[in-house]
């Protein structure tokens, strides 16, 4: 043979491997391009189960049963705000202290989805007649031995009848309504020395159909997502 | 072949020299042309094995494709928090190959423990049928195809087909609509926003927001059952942005099987139904006398005897017999007093404000389901009269809303919306409106004014909430059968808006041939049975919306308006048509 025929030959060998070689890897890369291309779609599919039985258990209604069986929350309303000047000023710092718990703020604040009827029977929450402002002052009054000038002031500001003050505020003035002092808190708060679980602190719906709920329910469980497809499965 | 690179062995001088010459040429030009070919393939193949090695698979997905994917799944249907109203799951279905299989005994046997709702004797049947295909259970769940799969039977199979879910089920059955057995939208908002849908990706988006609706339908559904009314229709709507954020619609159905709901059941009466409204369209007729700049809260009309015209007579049912003032008139509900209020404006004068009201026109909402208002034509001048009370005229309960809220606002008219188009969050802060304005910023004063004071002290007072400014107006509306209106079949409603003193949100509660409850007197009117629906939506609502409760009492603006009124200021909610 001669050198350039050897020489082609040799080129065209090569060539085909190489080719070869770069169509395997191609295929390769295909199949597990595929392979991962599948995993998204079934993991994606997963996640929009899941987003639906998530969502199906969250449904307001649902959520409402619940909290009426399992919380002591009630919907916050209109009277339970109250306004920055009508809150009586801190106590004075002889109070014995108690571990500072920092009462937060946001602690009478319901979730959002725990939206039910108006309060009608115990309410979690305490009364706004009252006004926890009432009580705080009261109570730090009592605690504080050496009256301070502070508090004394505070308890006679808030003796008459809490009202809201018909001013022009701006109504920046406006705050949730914050908790009284922690040993106040203790005493007075209703929060501290709930009524036994049994007693139903959710109100009832605002009108109940005539079949009397005498007794707590055992957990009332919304059928199940699974059964909810199982029922659009049968046509 | 191997003569072209022996040049020695052509070397033939004469004629046959040239002839050879040009044979030559033309091997070596052929030869060129292959080296080069081969050239460029290996060039091109260096590139590909030695200089890009990663990009390979990218390469191969953006010049050939990957083989498409199955549809994608319907795009899902969210609300304005971005919880989910509607969604697209892919569900399998099983199938069984009966020739495949050989111990159909077993298999049933098996299956029917998995498949709990099937009796074992009747898949026994199907597995025994000696079909190639036969569906054993469509639409079946992850854990039921899990354990199936663990069968490990080659005869049973699994398909995968499109299911539509809405996890608030009847909640929000008016507002999504449904689709058909193709996954198309044929109702709702599934049909308005089909061509999104379909792509799959972009969810859509809708204004209302799943707390509220939720409220609404419950506090609705709790009138219509307390009622035994016939039907119930409910709106919250923003005023400034006209977006709808709860729209019920009672009775309604369920989504996932419309084809065993009722067509009753289907039908939308928020968007839909056309109805008589009765006395909340006084709202409009008082709006127009307000506006026209000659009349005001001091101008009186006599209400003493009833009006007759033609075969009609306009009267009050509870009548007080006297001159009215323009509050008295609003919060007395004086039907008589309203007529003679709309004749001051005119005929023309009334027509084009319902029209500016756009009354006359479909309300322009994402919807389909869209009904077409009513109205005398031609317009006579007891068209006048009647329409100013809210007879002789039927429109939408969207309709009532979306005017309302314009009168309130401000007095610009909005578009009502149900869908949202941008990702943005929107300002829980009040927005300034945007629309051709329908009436002046001081008549829209006057009208939240006589809005509170019907639930300060007039016929709506069954709708006030304790640290919530409520305005509103009732209506109840004799229901026209057959020709006559029914003293006993009313359609009661009620149209609130809060804040008053700076309205955000309308709220409707309507109930079709409300009955008297045991705590109503024998009223069955809107001050009886909408109102306090509507009082319990704003209770719960505002502090969601985080909206400061109004600690002032208003009393400064219940003694200005009392300089207006002589006599009775307590009319009860009964006594109001």
């Amino acid at each position: 043979m001669r050198k350039p025929v050897i020489l082609w030959l040799t080129m065209a060998a090569l060539c085909s491997g190489l080719l070869f070689q770069t169509s395997q890897r191609v295929n390769d890369g295909r199949a597990q391009l595929a392979a991962i291309e599948a995993d998204t779609k079934k993991e994606e599919e997963h996640i929009r189960v899941l987003e639906a039985e998530w969502s199906y258990l969250n449904q307001p209604d649902r959520l409402e049963k619940l909290s009426r069986q399992y919380l002591q929350l009630a919907p916050l309303k209109g009277k339970q705000f109250a306004k920055l000047e009508d809150i009586p000023a801190r106590p004075a710092p002889e109070v014995p202290a108690e571990p500072a718990t920092a009462a937060p703020q946001n602690d009478i604040e319901p979730a959002p989805a725990l939206v039910t009827d108006e309060v009608e029977g115990p309410a979690a929450v305490v009364d706004a007649e009252a006004g926890p402002a009432l009580e705080a002052a009261n109570g730090a009054a009592q605690l504080a031995k050496p009256v301070p000038t502070k508090p004394a002031t505070a308890a006679s500001a808030t003796a008459q009848k809490w009202q809201p003050v018909v001013k022009a505020k701006p109504q920046t003035g406006l705050i949730w309504r914050a908790p009284p002092p922690p040993a106040a808190r203790r005493k007075d708060f209703v929060w501290s020395a709930p009524p036994p679980r049994a007693a139903q602190r959710m109100p009832a719906p605002a009108y109940t159909p005539p079949k009397p709920q005498a007794q707590p329910q055992p957990p009332q469980q919304r059928r199940s997502f699974g059964e909810l497809m199982k029922s659009l499965g049968v046509q | 072949m191997s003569g072209i690179f022996h040049r020695d062995r052509a070397d033939i001088p004469g004629e046959r020299s040239s002839t050879l010459g040009l044979a030559k040429l033309r091997l070596v030009f052929v030869a060129c042309v292959f080296v080069l070919g081969y050239l460029a393939i290996s060039l091109r193949l260096t590139d590909l094995t030695l200089l890009r090695d990663k990009p390979v698979a990218e390469t191969v997905l953006n010049e050939e494709g990957v083989a498409p994917l199955a549809k994608p799944l319907r795009g899902t249907i969210v609300d304005r928090n971005g919880e989910l109203v509607a969604t697209s799951l892919a569900m399998p279905s099983v199938f069984a190959n009966t020739t495949l299989i050989e111990n159909p005994k077993a298999v049933a046997r098996e299956l029917a423990s998995i498949l709990t709702e099937q009796r074992e004797a009747d898949l026994l049947k199907k597995l025994s049928s000696g079909r190639k295909f036969i569906w054993i259970q469509r639409n079946i769940t992850p854990r039921q195809q899990y354990a199936i799969n663990a069968l490990g039977h080659p005869g049973l199979g699994f398909q995968e087909e499109d299911r539509r879910i809405y996890p608030g089920g009847n909640m929000t059955a008016h507002i999504t609509g449904y689709t058909d057995v193709d996954g198309r939208g044929i109702a709702g908002v599934e049909k308005s926003g089909n061509q999104q849908l379909a792509q799959g990706e972009k969810p859509v988006r809708l204004t209302i927001d799943l707390r509220v609706q939720h409220i609404l339908h419950r506090e609705l559904s709790a009138a219509v059952e307390k009622f035994q009314a016939k039907a119930g229709a409910g709106v919250v709507m923003n005023v400034n942005t006209g977006e709808i954020i709860a729209m019920v619609s009672l009775p309604d159905f369920d989504p996932h099987h419309p084809s065993g709901a009722s067509d009753d059941g289907k039908f939308n009466r928020v968007s839909l139904g056309v109805f008589e409204m009765g006395s909340t369209f006084k709202l409009f007729s008082t709006a127009a006398a307000l506006d026209t700049g000659r009349i005001g809260f001091g101008t009186t009309f006599d209400a003493t005897n009833p009006i007759k015209i033609g075969r009609f007579t306009i009267k009050d049912y509870h009548a007080l017999k006297r001159v009215l003032t323009v509050p008295e008139i609003f919060i007395h509900s004086s039907n008589i007093g309203t007529a003679r209020m709309a004749q001051a404006v005119g005929d023309q004068g009334l027509k084009d404000f319902y029209k500016r009201m756009g009354f006359f026109t479909q309300v322009p909402v994402g919807l389909p389901e869209r009904g077409s208002p009513l109205y005398p034509s031609p317009w006579r001048e007891v068209s006048t009269l009647t329409t100013s009370f809210g007879h002789g005229i039927a429109v939408t309960p969207l309709h009532l809303v979306r005017a309302a809220s314009a009168l309130v606002n401000g007095g610009v008219m909005v578009t009502p919306q149900l869908v949202r188009q941008d990702d943005k969050k929107t300002p829980l802060l009040p927005q300034s409106p945007e629309g051709p304005r329908v009436v002046s910023p001081q008549t829209s004063l006057k009208v939240r004014q006589l809005m509170e004071l019907t639930v300060a002290g007039g016929t709506g007072s069954k709708a006030a909430v304790e640290g919530y400014n409520v305005g509103g107006k009732t209506g109840t509306a004799e229901k026209n059968k057959n020709g006559r209106y029914e003293r006993n079949s009313l359609m009661s409603s009620f149209i609130g808006v809060y804040p008053i003193e700076n309205p955000r949100y309308a709220v409707l509660a309507m109930l079709d041939e409300p009955k008297p409850a045991p705590d109503t007197y024998g009223y069955a009117t809107g001050g009886w049975t909408a109102a306090p629906v509507v009082g319990r939506v704003v209770e719960q609502m505002a502090p969601l919306y985080q909206i400061p409760p109004s600690l002032d009492t208003r009393a400064e603006l219940l003694n200005e308006m009392s300089s207006y009124m002589k006599g009775s200021h307590s009319a009860s909610a009964g006594t109001d048509r």
